[in-house]
């Protein structure tokens, strides 16, 4: 009777021991899963900036060509232009090609001051088209970081919180960085609409 | 902000389930109508066939449905960059997969729509005249207020829903039609010799229910509406990160609603062969809770979260309850709103923007652009039988290309810009008319290959005699 | 008809008989552009009709149109949908000549630059 009652227990407890096993196996599965997709969302919306950010690279010789033609001797504003351009497009990683990426809109935004002087230039159909497209790159590149930075947001929030940071712990989910461009080279750009 | 789009979904869920036990019970009274004993089962059948057929050609066809109506045109980014590109950008501002394809609609009152069957093939329709009167920024409050609905999930049960509610009107239209044209009256005639007073009660009552289904479908229509205007709203703030642009939009496109309800009037016939656009078309800004109160809230919002919307709602209302949800706020964040863009020339702007637009819908139209000297633009449908006509302001009598020429009629762009050159006598300050009238100066610091006349749009060659 | 377009404001025009159509919503842009509060001008145009229904028919949507008197003096129509207002040859001419002051200027202003040359015509 005694050892039926300790076999019977003994199941039990192993019984017990799987079943808490495998609800624990599922969670790290549903755990990580959920991390992945997080994950992915941020690299989805990073690659969403990178899009916008070389659909500007590839606008702004078109643009320094066109002022030429117009304001050639304004020469070292439009090869600021062209420096911060080709460092743009040189940068890797987050921080860096946010920073390189600020400079460029600094550069931008001197050169659209300075175009205000040329009313020639204004009212060329050519320009006015590039300068739409322009426009619309910076908001969408505006509105691409705010999408990236709220993806960000939500995916370290929840690397960091319990109990998935223990997951994220064991994997190796790092922290992702927020692309930023409120520095100092941003806050000197003067206000214009493009 | 996923709480709050589950809870509409399980709103809408009773709202269709409500209006489609209506649809039964007013095809079933019809149905009694013609036919005490068998006609009322056949009848149920029959609306519910009704439904299902119309769902299937909403679904089957989205965009396809916009394009029945002719004044509708399917566009690309080169027909209207600004407003592709402001697509564009709500549609990264939002996340949403893919870009939505999109529609101008060929229509004075400003109003825009969005529609499909999910968030991945969806499709946002602006009406010409919201093009012409809104700026940049107010577009982009509206664009992202139609993401908005497309991002929660509510294109496609409002689609379902205007259906049903079309389904009703189209029935009981149909079902007080025949009575008036006395169809019926025969049928009463002959089955009061037999039914006698049962039958005439039943009338009645089809008579009462199909009077009354359509407001009733259209007040639980309005009651789900609601909330997603809220939430869409808010989401639209979000996105663009700047409430005021479409507190002012919303603003602007309220003081020509009286202009249309004549509108809907005019869209009467529409609205029962085509439930599905005419309803969401009519219903877009009706339908919404009152627009003074929308705008209220997005102007008293302190930053352009979701959590700032709420805020601002409860301040209008003076009360607790919440438009959002309180599981959705957990998760928002305070987000600090945009500075407004610095407007430029007012005048000039509305102008060029009109100019924009109205060419656009004269392309649409086939029309060929004849610039006069004097600043009018004549512009002539290809129809047209003269071949000369003249400028009502200078005078000047302007040959059309006849029907010969008039198979390029469709780019009429290439028609207006045949080359012209204008060679520099020397670097000073230079003027000269192009071949439009306009006159066109040179600043001595010019060195483009090119000008465009800021009259006829042409392209003018300059040729700099020091460079030859 | 054809269009004419004169900073931006479209008028249609019918060369057949003379007269003009205008859109609804053109006229608010005329005053718009004037910095004028378009509302009163709209609210003159919605006189009482005189209850004589025209034999044109709104080029939109082909409904016959309702006359209307305009200060009394001119007969415009317009359309019952409201879908804008139409001027026959006189009626434009007499608008040029009546209205010199306030809203109703400002749009006969608009009508006398355009038709410039076929106003000096007739006089």
């Amino acid at each position: 009777m005694e050892s039926g009652g300790a076999i019977l227990g003994i199941g039990g407890l192993m019984i017990g021991i799987i079943i808490v096993a495998v609800i624990i196996i599922l969670w790290v599965i549903g755990a990580y899963n959920g991390l992945i997709r997080f994950f992915n969302e941020v690299k989805n919306a990073w690659a969403q900036i990178d899009v916008q950010l070389k659909r500007r690279h590839d606008l702004i010789p078109n643009l320094v060509e066109t002022v030429k033609g117009y304001a050639g001797h304004e020469k070292s504003t439009l090869e600021e232009v062209v420096k911060a351009r080709s460092q743009a497009v040189t940068a890797s990683g987050v921080q860096e090609q946010a920073q390189a990426e600020s400079m460029l809109s600094g550069a931008l935004g001197r050169l659209m001051v300075l175009v205000e002087q040329y009313p020639d230039l204004k009212a060329n159909q050519n320009f006015l088209a590039l300068q739409e497209e322009l426009a619309s790159t910076e908001n969408k590149i505006g509105f691409a970081r705010q999408f990236y930075n709220d993806q960000v947001m939500k995916y370290n929030t929840k690397i960091q919180s319990i109990p998935t940071n223990i997951i994220a712990g064991i994997f190796n989910f790092s922290a992702q960085a927020f692309f930023e461009l409120e520095n100092k080279a941003e806050r000197e750009v003067p206000k214009v609409q493009f | 902000m996923w709480e709050a789009i589950r809870s509409n979904q399980r709103r809408s869920i009773v709202l269709i389930m409500l209006m489609g036990v209506m649809l039964v019970v007013l095809g079933f009274v019809i149905g009694m109508t013609v036919d005490p004993k068998a006609g009322g089962p056949f009848g149920a059948l029959a609306a519910l066939a009704l439904w299902f057929f119309l769902c299937l050609i909403a679904f089957a066809q989205g965009d396809s449905i916009l394009l029945l109506s002719s004044s509708a045109h399917k566009i690309e980014k080169e027909d209207a960059p600004q407003l592709w590109n402001v697509v564009e950008e709500m549609t990264i501002a939002s996340g949403l997969g893919k870009m939505p394809s999109v529609y101008i609609i060929e229509n004075d009152v400003p109003n825009a729509f969005a529609t499909g069957r999910k968030p991945e093939s969806a499709t946002v329709a602006v009406t010409s005249g919201l093009l012409k009167h809104l700026n940049r920024d107010e577009l982009q409050g509206v664009i992202a207020h139609e993401i908005g609905h497309i991002k929660n999930f509510d294109i496609r049960f409002m689609t379902l829903a205007a259906v049903l509610m079309g389904s009703i009107i189209l029935l009981s239209d149909t079902f007080l039609r025949s009575l008036w044209y006395g169809g019926a009256g025969r049928r009463r005639s002959r089955s009061s010799r037999e039914g006698g007073q049962e039958q005439i009660i039943i009338l009645a009552v089809a008579i009462l229910f199909a009077i009354l289904a359509p407001i009733m479908a259209q007040m639980l229509y309005l009651a789900c509406s609601r909330r997603r205007e809220y939430l869409a709203d808010a989401s639209g703030a979000l996105f663009t990160r700047y409430p005021e642009g479409l507190a002012s939009a919303l603003e602007k496109i309220s003081h020509h609603t009286g202009s249309m309800k004549q509108v809907n009037r005019a869209l009467a016939p529409l609205y029962i062969i085509n439930p599905l656009q005419s309803v969401s078309f009519a219903g877009l800004f009706s339908t919404h809770p009152p627009t003074e109160l929308r705008i209220k809230i997005l102007r008293s919002m302190s930053g352009a979260g979701l959590a700032e919307y709420e805020a601002a709602y409860k301040k209008i209302h003076g009360e607790k309850k919440s438009c959002l949800g309180a599981r959705t706020l957990a998760a928002a964040e305070s987000v600090k709103a945009r500075e407004a863009g610095v407007e430029r020339d007012k005048k000039s702007e509305s102008i060029t923007r009109l100019q924009e637009v109205n060419d656009l819908l004269t392309r649409f139209g086939e029309f060929l652009f004849i610039p006069c000297a004097c600043g009018v633009r004549i512009k002539v449908p290809s129809a047209f039988k003269r071949n000369s006509i003249a400028c009502p302001r200078c005078g000047t009598t302007h040959s059309i290309p006849s029907a010969g020429d008039s198979a390029n009629s469709n780019t009429p762009k290439t028609e207006e810009r045949k080359p012209f050159r204008y060679v520099r006598k020397e670097n000073g300050w230079e003027s000269f008319k192009c071949s439009c009238g306009k006159v066109i100066q040179l600043s001595p610091r010019f060195s483009a290959p090119s000008i465009d006349c800021p009259q006829c749009r042409r392209t003018i060659e300059i040729v700099n005699q020091a460079n030859r | 008809m054809v269009i004419f377009e004169l900073e931006g404001i479209e008028i249609d025009h019918c060369v057949e008989c003379g007269g003009t159509w205008l859109d609804s919503g053109e006229l608010e842009l005329i005053a718009e552009f004037e910095g004028v509060e378009p509302g009163n001008l709209s609210n003159a145009l919605r006189a009482e009709k005189t209850g004589i229904h025209s034999t044109r028919r709104c080029p939109r949507c082909n409904k016959k149109m309702d006359s209307f008197c305009l200060e009394n003096s001119i007969e415009l129509e317009r359309c019952p949908y409201g879908h804008g207002l139409w001027l026959d040859k006189g009626e434009l001419q007499a608008v040029v000549a009546t209205f010199r002051e306030g809203e109703e200027g400002i749009v006969a202003k608009f009508f006398g630059n355009l038709y410039q040359n076929e106003l000096k015509l007739k006089s």
